[in-house]
């Protein structure tokens, strides 16, 4: 047990944090705990697929447990997306355990990367995984969180492991497309906007092209497991919101919910951080529609014209690049006057506000961020965590906001984790930590998953 | 004709949908071109004047490159230009995208295209070097 009472200062502390995680790794290296990650860049979708498993397995002394997989869309012109699962079979064991799914980026030790493939793998004799499946979640986010939960509950029944994670990677966030017209972004005429939100309402339902209604989702995986620990993503392309696939054993899907259960001798530590404050300008949702991702009214005022006021700017900035701004003042919707969960516009049709997620509460803030603070969050995240092995999941606008400095956090996790790391960029990530009471679908953050040998506190 | 490694990864980078055009410039010229076609979509309409306003900054990068000028960048009607500066060079990476393109994971694969350009010109300057030995 350490002893902690002679801590005076921030240095000292430091220090025995360093210490007590040293310990902690050398505990979990002598618990034959492998991980490993590889990678490709090929633009031939077969090629890509047999690259990314080889450069993975390479690593690894044993089978793995799993196996995550996710690419950028550009494989869908490049061959497809079946053609690129079939290239990892050829060379990944049969009967591994397979999920993972189309992502805007991802960051390894060897770069921070736009277009490729990536896979990270974990063999461990103490641990027992199973995966689920759950189809038309955008139809019914509950029959098929319901459904993947029972298929990893079943896969799970004979463990003897007490520790449980489950990874879920949903179909995100897809605009819905005008015939003959293509994407649009952004609606000016607001006679329009309740023609919208009723087209989009339908559009969702009935062609699962809208809202991906992943903070449903979550809730009802978590009431199924309620003993997991959660740890989400939606799959997405190239943040145009077009399109978007999944991967579960050797198939792929459009429009799935998926999840990888793992029970083990090891402690899920989830952490995250945002860089994300207050500005202190409040207002509430007076009026909302299709499951609280349209906000038509702020106050009884339309919403666009109380955003506007807010973060003062001219109704002319309403153009396609206004987007490029609202990354810097997402809407935060408060919770028990405590934590703030952000919430990123996707678009402007005519007086209303479009979120790509629902809203959890009425009361919001407008919050604001910078490039800096992008990044420091990510040490907050990092601190008083095994080094070990990081799995993450961020989300994409951080992506797109940094650019290439999105190098920095790179280097940043390459000190923290050496080769052993993975952080995908989603449009949005799920948190359900039990014994803290959180179960929230956010944007805008930056989470980190590792195991540890015992519970840490990181109150 | 010899294959050119550079030419090798302006032709992946071209593989993107937002790149446009890409080269290895510096004023007054172009180093090296992918070994495809280089110009995608309607950019070669504008190109005259895009490549007067590419010599103008490439004026400014040549009188700040040493003192750390790392990138610049700028728009000109439905396009952005992108130049992404070799250190302590007067030459650079430079790419034409849509002014409307998803600029952040664009630049993400500039900037991956130019470090891979480097590693080839540090290869090629530590082959010249053995040789002059």
């Amino acid at each position: 047990m350490q002893d902690w009472s002679a801590i005076e200062t921030e240095e000292d502390f430091k220090q025995k944090i360093k210490g007590s995680l040293e310990a902690e790794i050398k505990e979990i290296l002598k618990s034959d705990f492998e991980s490993a990650v590889g990678m490709s860049r090929k633009w031939d979708a077969r090629e890509a697929g047999r690259e990314v498993a080889r450069s993975t397995l390479k690593k690894l002394k044993t089978p793995p447990s799993f196996f995550l997989l996710f690419s950028t869309i550009h494989y869908k012109k490049h061959g497809g997306f079946q053609e690129f699962l079939d290239g990892v079979w050829d060379v990944l064991p049969d009967k591994t355990p397979l999920i993972g799914g189309t992502v805007a980026g991802f960051i390894n030790s060897d770069g921070s990367y736009a277009r490729g493939a990536t896979a990270m793998a974990v063999s461990s004799p103490n641990m027992d995984a199973a995966i689920g499946f759950g189809k038309n979640p955008k139809k019914s986010p509950k029959k098929a969180a319901q459904r993947c939960a029972a298929m990893i509950k079943n896969g799970l029944k004979n463990s003897d492991y007490q520790n449980k994670f489950l990874f879920e990677i949903v179909s995100g966030p897809k605009f819905p497309t005008i015939p003959f017209k293509g994407e649009f972004r952004i609606i000016k005429n607001r006679s329009l906007s309740l023609l919208f939100a009723y087209l989009s309402k339908i559009s969702t339902s009935l062609f699962q092209k809208g809202a991906a209604r992943e903070a449903e989702a979550l809730q009802f995986l978590s009431k199924e497991l309620d003993d997991f620990y959660i740890l989400g993503g939606s799959s997405m392309d190239d943040c145009r919101y077009v399109d978007n696939f999944q991967f579960y054993n050797k198939k792929v899907y459009k429009n799935s919910l998926l999840g990888l259960g793992l029970q083990t001798n090891l402690f899920p530590i989830i952490k995250s951080g945002s860089g994300l404050i207050s500005t202190g300008k409040k207002s509430n949702v007076t009026k909302d529609r299709v499951w609280g991702h349209i906000i038509c009214s702020l106050d009884h005022k339309p919403a666009t014209d109380v955003y506007l006021k807010a973060v003062d700017w001219p109704e002319k900035i309403l153009d396609e690049r206004v987007y490029t701004k609202t990354i810097y003042y997402p809407l935060g919707s408060i919770i028990n006057e405590k934590l703030i969960v952000p919430n990123v516009i996707a678009l402007f049709v005519g007086k209303y506000i479009v979120l790509a997620h629902s809203i959890p509460s009425k009361k919001l803030c407008l919050l604001t961020t910078s490039g800096e603070r992008l990044t420091k969050a990510i040490d907050d995240a990092l601190f008083g965590i095994p080094s070990n092995f990081g799995f993450g999941v961020s989300c994409a606008i951080r992506m797109q906001t940094l650019g290439d400095k999105v190098n920095i956090v790179k280097e940043k996790l390459k000190s923290k984790f050496g080769d052993n790391f993975l952080v995908i960029y989603t449009p949005g990530e799920s948190i359900y930590l039990p014994d803290k009471g959180i179960c929230q679908h956010f944007q805008n953050t930056f989470n980190i998953l590792t195991f540890g040998t015992s519970k840490i506190d990181l109150t | 004709m010899q294959d050119d490694p550079i030419a090798d990864v302006l032709e992946d980078l071209l593989r993107l949908d937002d790149i446009l055009a890409c080269m290895v410039a510096r004023r007054n010229m172009i180093s090296v071109m992918p070994n495809s076609d280089g110009f995608k979509g309607d950019v070669m309409q504008v190109w005259d004047i895009i490549h007067r306003a590419m010599d103008d900054v490439f004026g400014v990068i040549s009188q700040y490159s040493q003192a750390g000028l790392g990138e610049m960048e700028f728009r000109l009607q439905e396009y952005e230009v992108l130049f992404y500066v070799f250190p302590d060079t007067e030459n650079a990476l430079v790419a034409i995208i849509p002014a409307l393109a998803n600029k952040g994971l664009i630049e993400i694969e500039i900037e991956n295209a130019r470090l891979d350009i480097l590693k080839i010109l540090e290869k090629q300057e530590k082959a010249r070097a053995i040789v002059s030995h």
